[in-house]
């Protein structure tokens, strides 16, 4: 099962089985891998805008 | 315009806006120097008119307190002599009786639910508005950074719903002291920090750098000296930048990130300082409050994968709603400029929001844990054996955030909530703020605005969190309502399936509950 769509893969099955369920503890990390796999980009993306900003900032004078 | 004589209260009949300004808004000994700036008063002249007024109460030797620190800071250090009291305009839908003395008509007015704010005129020729709460438009605006405050006149009691107001005093401050003003007053009450006056707001900011002269401060602020005056208050010092740089307009798609970057802010009662270069080298402040919202036909997909298209709330806002210390209060904001305007929405270079200090998790940060996590949970739609797989049916996402117990009281009053869902939310352990990423169907959303049952699910995200650790609490999706299968294809499970996914708030621990006969219900609609 990949680790980005393990979630889903999981919601999938309890709603085709009607079997509700708890992740195991090696779902959960895979799910967390799988996140961080995804999010890496949007989070350097959001970092260095803000790191634009303040810079930026610094010369900007409102009147 | 008529008038009785008092010797603290006069009463008017207000007819003309015109004439209201030439004989009640000034309050100066001295003619000469420069010419007052006036046209904040008068958009706020005309914005009392639509309201409906017909009535003005003057009240003279008013000790406002934001005058009274820039008259200590300054004015009292002059060599020529300043006033140090203001007066006041109150304004009234109720009309005056001939004759009527003032006193009787304040009692009257106090019962009749006719208040509708005040001016106070400064005795200072150039910038007479000082601190200025009149009443919001009453059409269907959503002018959410707003509260309501209480007035006392001759020992009666009235309220204003509205959102301060104040015209730059170019002695202490420039527009950014009166835009950071106006946000950390509308939030006194509700937030509970510090509501600074104009001198303390030059003060906070020059604090540990100075770029000039700081009385008297005509040359303004910079961004950092703003955010350190934010920060000082007791808010998150949080900036956004937009754009390719101060003078140069944002292009289409720069626009459009703008727009859903500030709208999850406006969208959750904060104040926005937005910063606004016409040209490189003229940087003005000013407040965004609220938005107009109308149906979208035309909007443009903000995410596409994996079969997913998502829209973005933003492509509902019409228009955001501006408090401007130059031009006057609760002012369209266009998009581009537009005669009459000075100032459209293409121009803007950065935006601070006035974010909470114990929201450690900005809107844009929460919203990508969101849509992440939403891509990965609906893209195995695509791969589950269903031939030919089920469409995902076009969303519309929103994110804000919101007091856990807000939500709790909406979740309670929202008509159409599956039961277990309700029963789920109002136990569920949640911080005081949560960020609430709210999806609903395109197909409904148009009919938004009137309670149409287009919400389909949410994500619950810990504003406390770490980005990196995918901080959701709860997830919950109507599955039904967003997958459609195939005529003839039997769907993998029952009709009006829906799921809840908790989590625990470190992480440690992920369930799925199944929720039976799922439904739509309303989105978040607050005025």
């Amino acid at each position: 099962m990949s680790d980005e769509t393990i979630l889903g893969s999981i919601m999938w099955d309890v709603l085709s089985t009607r079997t509700e369920r708890t992740l195991a503890q090696e779902e959960i990390k895979s799910f967390y891998s799988g996140f961080q796999a995804d999010a890496s980009e949007k989070i350097e993306e959001i970092r260095s805008e803000q790191r634009r900003a303040y810079e930026e900032g610094k010369n900007l004078i409102l009147s | 315009m008529s008038q009785q004589t008092n010797p603290r209260f006069q009463l008017f009949n207000f007819t003309d806006r015109e004439i209201a300004i030439a004989d009640l808004a000034f309050n100066m000994h001295s003619q000469h120097g420069q010419l007052p700036r006036i046209v904040p008063l008068q958009n706020a002249f005309a914005h009392i008119a639509s309201l409906g007024c017909t009535t003005i109460v003057k009240q003279h030797t008013v000790q406002d307190p934001d005058f009274f620190a820039e008259y200590y800071a300054y004015y009292s250090r002059t060599f020529g002599a300043v006033d140090k009291h203001c007066h006041r305009l109150h304004f009234f839908s109720l009309a005056a009786e001939h004759n009527e003395e003032v006193l009787d008509f304040i009692d009257r007015a106090a019962a009749s639910q006719s208040y509708l704010g005040f001016i106070t005129i400064r005795p200072v020729r150039t910038s007479p508005m000082a601190a200025t709460i009149l009443c919001f438009p009453p059409d269907q605006h959503f002018l959410l950074s707003s509260d309501r405050f209480v007035v006392h006149i001759a020992g009666k009691t009235f309220s204003v719903h509205g959102t301060p107001f104040m015209q730059q005093d170019n002695a202490v401050g420039a527009c950014a002291q009166a835009s950071i003003w106006m946000a950390l007053r509308t939030l006194r009450k509700r937030e509970g920090n510090s509501a600074f006056d104009p001198a303390q707001i030059t003060n906070a900011a020059t604090r540990f750098m100075v770029r000039g002269r700081t009385l008297p401060n005509r040359e303004g602020l910079s961004v950092d000296q703003m955010i350190e005056a934010i920060r000082f208050a007791g808010y998150s010092p949080h900036i956004i930048r937009f754009g390719s740089g101060p003078g140069k307009p944002l292009d289409a798609d720069q626009f459009r990130t703008a727009k859903r970057k500030i709208y999850t802010y406006v969208e959750s009662a904060m104040p926005v300082v937005l910063g606004v270069f016409p040209n490189a080298n003229d940087g003005h402040a000013i407040v965004l409050i609220g938005h107009k919202w109308e149906a979208n036909t035309n909007p443009t997909p903000y995410l596409v994968r994996d079969g997913l298209t998502l829209y973005h709330a933003a492509d509902w806002v019409t228009t955001f709603i501006t408090h401007n210390d130059n031009s006057g209060p609760y002012l369209d904001l266009p998009e581009q400029l537009v005669p009459g305007y000075a100032y459209c929405f293409d121009q803007i270079n950065f935006a601070i929001p006035l974010l909470p200090n114990d929201v450690f998790m900005s809107g844009e940060e929460a919203e990508q844990v969101a849509l992440i996590v939403l891509a990965g949970l609906l893209s195995p739609a695509s791969s589950t054996g269903v031939t030919p797989a089920p469409k995902i049916e076009e969303l519309v996402f929103r994110t804000y955030l919101m007091e856990r117990s807000a939500f709790r009281e909406w979740v309670i009053n929202t008509p159409n909530m599956h039961p277990e869902l309700r029963k789920y939310y109002r136990m569920k352990v949640l911080p005081k703020r949560i960020w609430i990423s709210e999806i609903s169907l395109l197909s409904e959303y148009n009919r938004a605005n009137a309670g149409s049952l287009s919400r389909v699910g949410e994500f619950i995200i810990d504003p406390t969190g770490d980005f990196n650790d995918a901080p959701f609490l709860s997830i919950h999706l109507n599955i039904s309502a967003i997958l459609t299968f195939p005529a003839g294809i039997p769907a993998p499970f029952t009709d009006n399936s829906g799921v809840i996914i908790d989590r625990a708030a470190n992480g440690s621990s992920i369930k799925y509950i199944l929720l039976n006969g799922d439904t739509a219900y309303p989105p978040l609609c607050r005025r």
